[in-house]
């Protein structure tokens, strides 16, 4: 006992000793070159303290030093510690420091801020945020931060990411958990020595990890996800306990089982919205025309609002205040889903998903709350069909860039199962294009183009067809490629369904598209789907080259050339190249008045080493300039 | 479908004069996209734990058609939130009932507000059609609010009656005025490319309070014109009273200017002393941040500190030099029309006077020069205040935006094109390029160019007076533009290669609100290409001359052949910063011109023998 009070004290003289000017400890001189290559800040210091009380209490502390070296980095000035009714700032420290490490400043009181964290797309909850600033006009300047949370309720341990964006070297960075003897966590890490020390202080566990020396990375295209450069652990409680709910992450059953808990008996509904839902699949004859029924029904009646007051961030809404009130979160509104197939004898599954265009998988063999979202799962007796039930206009079944290809946790009254949600591939995400242009002899054009996107190529456009026709029309003059037109007609139409289409249909007039110099007239027969991007040159390539979204894109347009007054020239040679990254077609073929182009471009996606990187850009200009291929017709 | 608004006093005996503002909405939601409308937000003001505005007798139905009957759902308490997001300010949010396609919504609430200085705005034209919008405030003679409207719909009607106020006093009510505002049809508000903030543009009516005068008390006086808002500045602390005390800046200015009689060296001096040593920390501010002093002492300051140290130090130097307050382009209109309030500007600069010539000075942005503001300046007008008087003087840019292409390219008989391209870019052009250069860095800015592999090959890429403001900006860079496998017989040449003008920039067919490109434009490109031998220009564009009406621009295309040279030629002016509505079809026509135009070829042919 003794020995141990002598340690806490002796602690901190030891190394007040070790360091007797910290002023020059912080001096920007000392930062390695190395680490200031690329680097708009680098980290100095930076520990992360967990502290676990209980499987329901914890405090995390968080003490970081930063040289922010030039105004790109100005962000890291800023201090922004979140915290809600489950967790309370108990104090928030910072110091300013000019490039000599001198301290310039100390944060007061009164420059802290607190501030309401919703963001504009959840109407209410309780988030908030403790804000500080301590910034230098004249870079470069450090900046030392210290605060602690104290958590009442635990569903998430940290996730350490010492380096956790581009442009920023780490120079020294310390993760510590501490927890009672008997407790168990787990963790995971990437990048890094998954095996921590442990030593043992009082009656707790010290669990140690550390890093050093980073350098900045740079972002460069086509590269892999951010989390496979640099090192990242995860950590998570084995027992927990969230607003007086126990449970238990050990495995995805265990998990699944804990938001059974919450979601049990929430999926009642009114004897006369169960009637209601009879009567509407009444004359389905399959179950698939049922779900697509009571999906429609949602749609119709209800609308995505946020509402996340404490378990309330976890746990969906009563069915029927859904039904009485015709809104709901995510959650609210899949549960809603899930009660009224139950109510027409549909089994269906509420489940969790990470969710956003481009976002990371979870990490599959680390049970955890690694979810934003919660979506709806149906299996029937071929397939499974996904519904997306926030949206008012989304397709049954589909599950584009927001929650597909990747896993998601279905809560099933077994526990929690991991599914992957569908992958598209090439053959579905299609752009097809029919054009036929009447050219008159000054070479202005009347067209007509019909366009049909499908599966990941329909999402983008698929939110413009339920926009107001201003809205529509703006969208359409900003990505219609062609220098100078105006749009006479147009009309969009949606068939849904598991591989959901759109088709866009243009009647637009031309200015000047064939170009007249004297006798001659000058065509580019690609009329709308001509390459604009080539991957720059990047020097000593070392990360692997990631493609995107595969698709095929076809078009196949027919110039009616104005009659009789013109001849061919010049026709280009049909171009064909291929490679690993995909394969392209275009030519160009004359049958009396009528010239047609057709292109093809298939673009796989894939993992390639570092070193086809230049072969990358190679494929992409040779596109780009079979794209541009011209026609020359000269007067008879 | 129907959006009123009412503002009336009312006096209570624990509260005092308090505001009452009564809103009635009712809104046809046609598509989902409309579903925002369905979630509503007001923003209540409060003074630290003291008196603050509230939300009272808040009442929603939305109504739905269902099996030819309408079914009403009443917003409930479980659908309000009152969210705190400063000491100052509280979100009241409430979000309506089984909203669906066709549903038609009606909400309506009172504000009770104890803050009589502000009079709330209405606003009648929103991003949604409105069919019908109408305020009516009741104002007892007491206060004297001023009224500034501004927008591009006109009103149905405006009335204003006086009638006896109902306060609630026992004794005497006062006498005031109703004013009653109607707009019917206002279409939706949508932003255009090519105009400064959208705020000029919508329309809506607001409130300055210019006096109050209670029976038996003394008046009290607002701003209300232009001279006293002057004379009210010139006297407060963190501005006209830190220009009367300019004896701290003798010590720096002395060695400065000792040998310098000329007075437009000496601005000239202090101007380039003031920009290369005082950081400006990005605070676009009318008022001084700190004190004057200290922000000579720091080296750095807002753009308010440092254009008034600008003034102190060009006074301190013997110069007449006086401040000019405007309102950024971003911060709306105000000028010589508008009411008189100090309450719309945002933004202040330096102004001096030698003789007959007048310079405007902004020190807080490194490449400007003087009478060569920054582009958030550029809108209209500006104020000059002194402590004698007050005049307008005009902010429109007197430099143009600049870019001159120059090259010599060669071609081969494979078709490639080999050249040098030197692009000069002077004026706003300049100052816009060098804000990028700065911002990347120009080691980054150069790897960057390099590393482009869209159209041709970049080499030597060179970077010249990137920090000589006074000159014009040059970048030299070397191209190769690969050709065909072997030599070919015709070759048709693109002389524009990739920098001529592509798309148009005017797409929409119509336009509401006037064409803001912020200054005149002047872009030129003169090339020569060199054919290779025995080669000879068999077609060529024709050359052209488009003007502008009223002297609004001109376009001037050339194509000379001399020998085994062919020369190129084309310029483009834009002569006036900005252009009515009714101009856009021109503008629109003659876009279309230059693109048609700087997309034609030349034909070359090998000659037989």
């Amino acid at each position: 006992m003794i020995s141990t009070i002598i340690y806490h004290f002796l602690l901190p003289i030891w190394v007040t000793f070790y360091n007797p000017t910290p002023a020059a400890k912080y001096e920007v001189a000392r930062v390695p070159e190395a680490l200031k290559e690329n680097a708009h800040a680098v980290v100095r210091e930076h520990e992360t303290t967990f502290t676990v009380k209980s499987v329901s209490a914890a405090t995390k502390k968080i003490r970081y030093v930063v040289t922010i070296l030039d105004e790109n980095a100005a962000e890291h000035a800023i201090l922004m510690v979140p915290y809600d009714k489950q967790s309370k700032v108990n104090y928030l420290k910072g110091t300013l420091y000019d490039q000599n490490g001198k301290e310039t400043k100390q944060l007061k009181k009164s420059d802290i801020i607190d501030v309401s964290a919703v963001d504009n797309g959840s109407l209410f909850d309780d988030s908030r945020v403790k804000g500080a600033k301590l910034n230098a006009l004249q870079y470069p300047y450090t900046v030392e931060y210290e605060y602690e949370i104290s958590y009442n309720g635990l569903l998430f341990y940290p996730t350490w990411l010492p380096q956790d964006e581009t442009n920023l070297a780490v120079e020294s960075a310390k993760f510590q958990v501490i927890i009672p003897a008997g407790m168990t966590f787990r963790h995971k890490g990437i990048n890094l020595p998954d095996k921590p020390q442990v030593s043992v202080q009082d009656k707790n566990q010290v669990h140690t990890w550390q890093v050093a020396g980073l350098a900045a990375q740079e972002t460069i295209p086509f590269q892999p996800s951010f989390l496979e450069q640099v090192p990242a652990l995860f950590t998570a409680p084995d027992d927990f306990e969230y607003e007086g709910y126990k449970g238990n992450m050990n495995s995805w059953t265990s998990f699944g089982n804990w938001i059974n808990q919450l979601n049990t008996g929430k999926d009642k509904l009114p004897e006369a919205t169960v009637a209601h839902l009879k009567a509407l699949v009444a004359d389905a004859p399959d179950d698939l025309t049922k779900v697509q029924k009571i999906y429609e029904y949602l749609q119709s009646k209800t609308r995505y609002v946020s509402i996340q007051l404490g378990i309330g961030g976890y746990q969906p809404f009563e069915a029927s205040f859904v039904d009485n009130k015709g809104y709901g979160d995510c959650k609210a509104l899949s549960n809603y889903t899930h009660a009224m197939l139950k109510a027409v004898g549909i089994n269906s599954f509420y489940t969790l998903i990470r969710a956003g265009r481009n976002e990371r998988d979870i990490q599959v063999d680390f049970p955890s709350n690694q979810f934003n979202h919660a979506v709806l799962c149906v299996p029937m007796a071929k397939d499974t069909i996904w519904l997306e039930c926030t949206s008012q206009s989304e397709s049954w079944g589909y599950s584009g860039s927001f929650t597909g290809k990747r896993h998601a946790l279905l809560i099933t009254p077994e526990g929690g199962k991991l599914i992957k949600t569908p992958v598209y591939n090439a053959p579905q995400n299609l752009q097809n294009r029919q054009a036929t242009v009447n050219l008159d002899a000054s070479g202005n054009g009347l067209a007509n183009i019909e366009t049909t996107y499908t599966a990941l190529q329909q999402d983008e456009i698929s939110h413009i067809i339920t926009a107001d026709s201003d809205t529509q029309k703006k969208w359409l003059y900003g990505n219609v490629k062609i220098p100078s037109f105006e749009i006479r007609k147009y009309d969009f139409s949606r068939q849904k369904g598991k591989l959901p289409a759109v088709t866009e249909k243009l009647n637009i007039t031309i200015n000047k598209y064939g170009s007249i110099s004297g006798k001659r007239l000058f065509l580019t027969p690609n009329l709308l789907n001509q390459l604009s991007y080539v991957p720059p040159k990047v020097e000593n390539r070392r990360l692997d080259v990631i493609t995107g979204m595969p698709y095929i894109d076809t078009d196949v347009i027919s110039y009616q050339l104005p009659s009789s007054t013109f001849e061919p020239e010049l026709i280009p040679e049909p171009q064909v190249i291929n490679s690993r990254f995909g394969e392209y077609s275009a030519s160009v073929k004359i049958e009396k008045d009528v010239l047609t182009y057709t292109r093809t471009l298939r673009i796989n996606n894939g993992r390639f080493p570092a070193s086809a990187y230049n072969e990358l850009i190679e494929f992409y200009k040779k596109i780009q300039k079979a794209d541009k291929m011209q026609v020359v017709l000269a007067t008879k | 479908m129907y959006d009123s608004g009412k503002s009336q006093f009312s006096f209570h005996a624990n509260t005092g004069l308090i505001i009452n503002f009564d809103r009635h909405v009712v809104i046809k939601i046609l598509k989902k996209s409309g579903y925002e409308w369905a979630d509503v937000t007001t923003a209540l003001y409060r003074v630290n734990q003291g008196e603050k505005e509230s939300v009272n007798n808040l009442k929603g139905f939305t109504y739905n058609l269902v099996d030819g009957k309408v079914e009403a759902s009443k917003l409930t308490k479980e659908s309000i939130f009152e969210e705190k997001n400063t000491d100052n300010w509280t979100s009241h949010k409430f979000t309506m009932p089984n909203v669906k396609e066709g549903s038609i919504i009606e909400y309506s609430y009172r504000i009770q507000s104890p803050f009589l200085f502000t009079l709330r705005d209405w606003t009648f034209q929103r991003t949604i059609p409105t069919l019908w919008s109408e305020y009516k405030a009741i104002i007892p003679e007491y206060f004297d609010y001023k009224q500034v409207s501004q927008g591009y719909e006109p009103y149905e009607t405006y009335t204003a009656n006086r009638v006896n106020v109902e306060l609630g006093l026992t004794g005497n009510n006062p006498t005031g005025k109703e004013h009653h505002w109607i707009m019917k049809d206002v279409p939706a508000l949508q932003e255009e490319p090519y105009m400064t903030s959208i705020n000029n543009f919508v329309s809506r009516i607001e409130f300055e309070l210019g006096q109050v005068s209670f029976p038996g008390q003394m008046i009290t006086n607002f701003n209300n014109t232009w001279e006293k808002v002057s004379a009210n500045l010139m006297a407060s602390d963190r501005f006209g009273a830190q220009l009367t005390k300019t004896g701290f800046t003798k010590e720096t200015l002395a060695p400065l200017v000792a040998n310098e009689s000329d007075p437009e060296k000496k601005m000239q001096i202090i101007y380039a002393y003031i920009k290369e040593n005082i950081k400006c920390n990005d605070h676009f501010r009318l008022f001084a941040e700190n004190n004057l002093r200290k922000a000579l002492e720091t080296r750095t300051g807002s753009s308010a500190d440092i254009n008034l140290l600008l003034v102190a130090m060009l006074k301190e130097a013997g110069l007449e030099a006086n401040p000019v307050i405007l309102s950024t382009r971003s911060n709306g209109f105000v000028g010589s029309f508008t009411y008189p309030s100090i309450s719309k500007f945002n933004y202040v600069i330096g102004h001096v006077i030698i003789g007959e010539k007048e310079y405007l000075l902004d020190a807080s942005e490194r490449d400007a020069m003087p009478n060569m503001l920054p582009v958030r300046c550029l809108n209209r007008e500006g104020l000059l205040v002194s402590a004698k008087s007050s005049r307008w003087v005009s902010l429109m840019p007197t430099t143009k935006a600049s870019n001159m292409y120059q090259s010599s390219f060669v071609i081969g008989k494979d078709n490639s094109v080999t050249g040098k391209i030197e692009h000069s870019s002077a004026g706003y052009a300049a100052m816009s390029y060098r804000k990028k250069i700065t911002a990347e860095g120009e080691k980054k800015y150069v790897e960057k160019a390099l590393s482009k592999t869209d159209y041709w090959e970049i080499n030597k890429f060179t970077i010249r007076n990137a920090d000589a403001t006074s000159e014009a900006l040059k970048i030299g860079y070397e191209v190769n533009l690969a050709g065909q496998e072997k030599p070919v017989n015709t070759i048709y040449l693109k002389p524009m290669q990739n920098l001529g003008e592509k798309e148009n920039p005017f797409k929409l067919d119509t336009r509401k609100f006037p064409v803001d490109f912020a200054t005149p434009i002047d872009e030129t490109h003169v090339y020569s290409y060199t054919l290779p031998e025995g080669y000879k220009v068999e077609e060529q564009p024709k050359n052209a001359v488009i003007s502008l009406p009223e002297n609004g621009g001109r376009f001037i295309y050339s194509i000379t052949v001399l020998g085994n040279t062919v020369n190129v030629m084309s310029k483009l002016t834009i002569n006036r910063p900005s252009f009515q509505a009714a101009e856009y079809p021109n503008l629109k026509e003659f876009y279309n011109h230059i693109v048609a135009k700087h997309a034609e070829q030349i034909v070359i042919k090998q000659q037989s023998n």
